[in-house]
């Protein structure tokens, strides 16, 4: 195999740099003993942290960002598998239009999306934000599951399901027995991917804010408010969680096939 | 009966149509194989056997009946149909391990687990996998997940046994290697199989019944010796190997053969098979390459045989391809098994094409 060069290296040592220098910066300020947002620091302290949990809004925001990440990730799971079921083994009548419909969430701004769920919702009297908020994640992750799903399902090989069913398995048995643990790494990065733009939607969500909002939103605005170090203190947690799911993720399945 | 016989059933198809749109895949199928027979469905691609297969199965929607034994299994659903088979990718599950596949079936007819253990290993021993249990299907070659996916279909004792391609993942040794087996385990447990194919050595060495189809469509159906020998069409002796084929005109006839005249290239006697021969009769002919032998032009013994020259020849191992240009500019190819023929005859030699009349097969010519 041929070496790489000099140019190679350089654009790599880049790449690497802008993926990386961000979260070092972040972890970086969020222990300054300082109530400002200078890197390299001066000191070390952990009252950042303890202010994370100290200004209710944070862990009141976490929780509904994670229940509702959770809620939404059941939710596209289960409809995306009917979809993905739908698309990758039926052909009927305007599936075309049903693939753009399905995709479309990922194409129209979502500034137009939150905007369009505030005035609806509105309009209908409906003025929750966790009923709101609901509905506006399962929407935007239906996209993420159904791509993956139809993927997996299509590079699953459907005799391996007729062979359970001709030997003595109802569809229903040969699909759970058979069909979903052989696409296990399709379902969990699937679950990651609806997950993680759940929990960390703005855009839209910002929209909805009527009695309660998310974790993001929050964070938001208290950096609009304040200039601690707080946020970075979330942001390092944030960093920190991520990266144990990846190794828990990594362990079980394989992380190249949450990424593939 | 022994513990690995089955009771299995006789299969009769009625009538059995399908269509896919204005396309017809199966075209009014009607057959009958005995309980413990094998049946080849031989065909080229596209013909219809695969969709029969999976018509038997319950994959493909059908009108017309299947009976498998006196009971009629068109509305049965497939998964109480009672019907073992191999597909062609094996199918077998990749998480688990060659005991649950092979257990599977019995698993879901909810069979006492010590029972289930029992017939496993019986079934692996049967197919020479003993102490194979525990292994993960991935980890096994092809030859053996073949063997597994035939102990998967028969631990069920199913009525009937259907294999789709068997053979055709395999390499060439491994292939004849497990035609063996697969003939071997089927004399022991005797159950009635059905098998799809397109390789003509497949059908002809593994089956007791074979059954020609195109385009939807069955052309004959019979022993491997007899459709063989007696291709009751123009189509099923071109897909059996008569790859020399010819217009020619009937200008004697006696019982069973008649001496036929290819316009411009020469006579030859030829076996009459399907259709009323009488002189002057457009036929058409079909000689199989193994069939034809060659003799210098100067040392040809009686006639009728036909001059051609050596336009090429390609040596082979097991026989020499030759091919041969007759009198007319065209080109016939033969297989000429004497392993030093090549350096017998160069190109450019002027020969006379010796063919047995029972080698030479005619048909009245029923198009133009």
């Amino acid at each position: 195999m041929r070496r790489p060069g000099w140019f190679a290296w350089s654009v790599t040592i880049f790449v690497v740099i802008c993926m990386i220098a961000p979260m070092v910066a972040v972890i970086g300020v969020s222990f300054n003993p300082h109530a400002e947002m200078t890197f390299p620091t001066t000191g070390f302290s952990l009252k950042w942290y303890a202010n994370v949990f100290q200004r209710e809004q944070f862990p009141r925001s976490f929780q509904l960002s994670f229940w509702l990440a959770v809620a939404a990730t059941l939710f596209s799971l289960t409809v995306g598998m009917l979809c993905a079921i739908a698309l990758s083994r039926f052909r009927f009548f305007g599936k075309g239009a049903a693939v753009t419909l399905l995709s479309s969430p990922l194409i129209v701004p979502q500034v137009v999306l939150g905007m369009g769920f505030l005035v609806l919702l509105s309009q209908l009297g409906i003025v929750s934000s966790l009923v709101g908020l609901g509905i506006l994640h399962a929407v935007l992750t239906l996209p993420y599951t159904v791509q993956v799903l139809t993927a997996s399902l299509a590079r699953f090989p459907e005799s391996l399901e007729e062979s359970a069913v001709i030997h003595g398995a109802n569809r229903f048995v040969a699909f759970t027995r058979i069909t979903v643990p052989c696409i296990k790494p399709g379902i969990v990065s699937a679950a990651i991917f609806a997950f993680v733009t759940s929990f960390e939607n703005f855009t839209a969500s910002q929209f909805l804010v009527w009695d309660r909002t998310t974790l993001p939103v929050e964070i938001y605005a208290y950096a609009t408010l304040e200039t601690d170090p707080t946020v970075c203190a979330i942001s390092a947690m944030l960093i920190m969680m991520t990266a144990v799911v990846v190794i828990i993720a990594e362990r079980w399945i394989g992380l190249e096939a949450v990424t593939k | 009966m022994s513990a690995n016989q089955f009771s299995s059933q006789a299969v009769r198809l009625d009538r059995v149509t399908a269509r896919y749109g204005a396309v017809s895949a199966l075209d009014n199928i009607s057959l009958t194989l005995p309980a413990g027979e094998i049946l080849a469905l031989l065909g080229p691609s596209g013909c219809g056997k695969s969709t029969l297969l999976r018509s038997i199965a319950g994959f493909a929607a059908h009108d017309g009946d299947i009976y498998v034994g006196d009971r009629i299994i068109s509305s049965v659903r497939p998964h109480q149909r009672n019907i073992g088979m191999v597909f062609q990718d094996y199918a077998l599950f990749p998480h688990m391990t060659v005991a649950e596949n092979v257990g599977f079936g019995l698993k879901m007819r909810k069979v006492a687990r010590t029972e289930i253990a029992a017939r496993v290993f019986e079934t692996l021993r049967l197919v020479g996998l003993e102490g194979f249990e525990t292994r993960m299907a991935r980890q096994l070659s092809g030859g053996q997940q073949q063997r597994v996916a035939l102990a998967r279909a028969l631990v069920v004792k199913p009525a009937i046994l259907l294999l789709d391609e068997p053979l055709s993942a395999l390499d060439k040794k491994l292939r004849e290697e497990m035609r063996f087996e697969l003939k071997r385990i089927q004399g022991i447990t005797k159950v009635t199989t059905v098998f799809v194919t397109h390789d003509q050595d497949e059908a002809l060495g593994l089956a007791d019944r074979l059954a020609l189809m195109y385009r939807g469509t069955l052309l004959q159906i019979g022993t491997p010796e007899d459709v063989y020998r007696h291709p009751a069409s123009p189509l099923v002796a071109e897909f059996l190997g008569a790859v020399n084929t010819r217009n020619a005109v009937c200008r004697s006839v006696d019982a069973g053969s008649a001496l036929v005249e290819i316009p411009g290239v020469g006579a030859l006697r030829a076996k009459c098979i399907s259709g009323k021969f009488s002189v002057g009769d457009r036929v058409n002919i079909f000689v199989r390459p193994e069939r034809i032998s060659l003799v210098p032009y100067d040392k040809q013994g009686a006639p009728p045989s036909l001059p051609a020259t050596i336009a090429g020849q390609v040596y082979l191992g097991r026989h020499t391809e030759v091919t041969l240009r007759l009198g007319d500019g065209s080109t016939w190819i033969a297989n000429i098994g004497d392993d030093s023929f090549s350096t017998k005859m160069a190109v450019g030699a002027s020969v006379a094409i010796q063919i047995e009349p029972q080698h030479v097969m005619a048909y009245v010519a029923t198009d133009h």
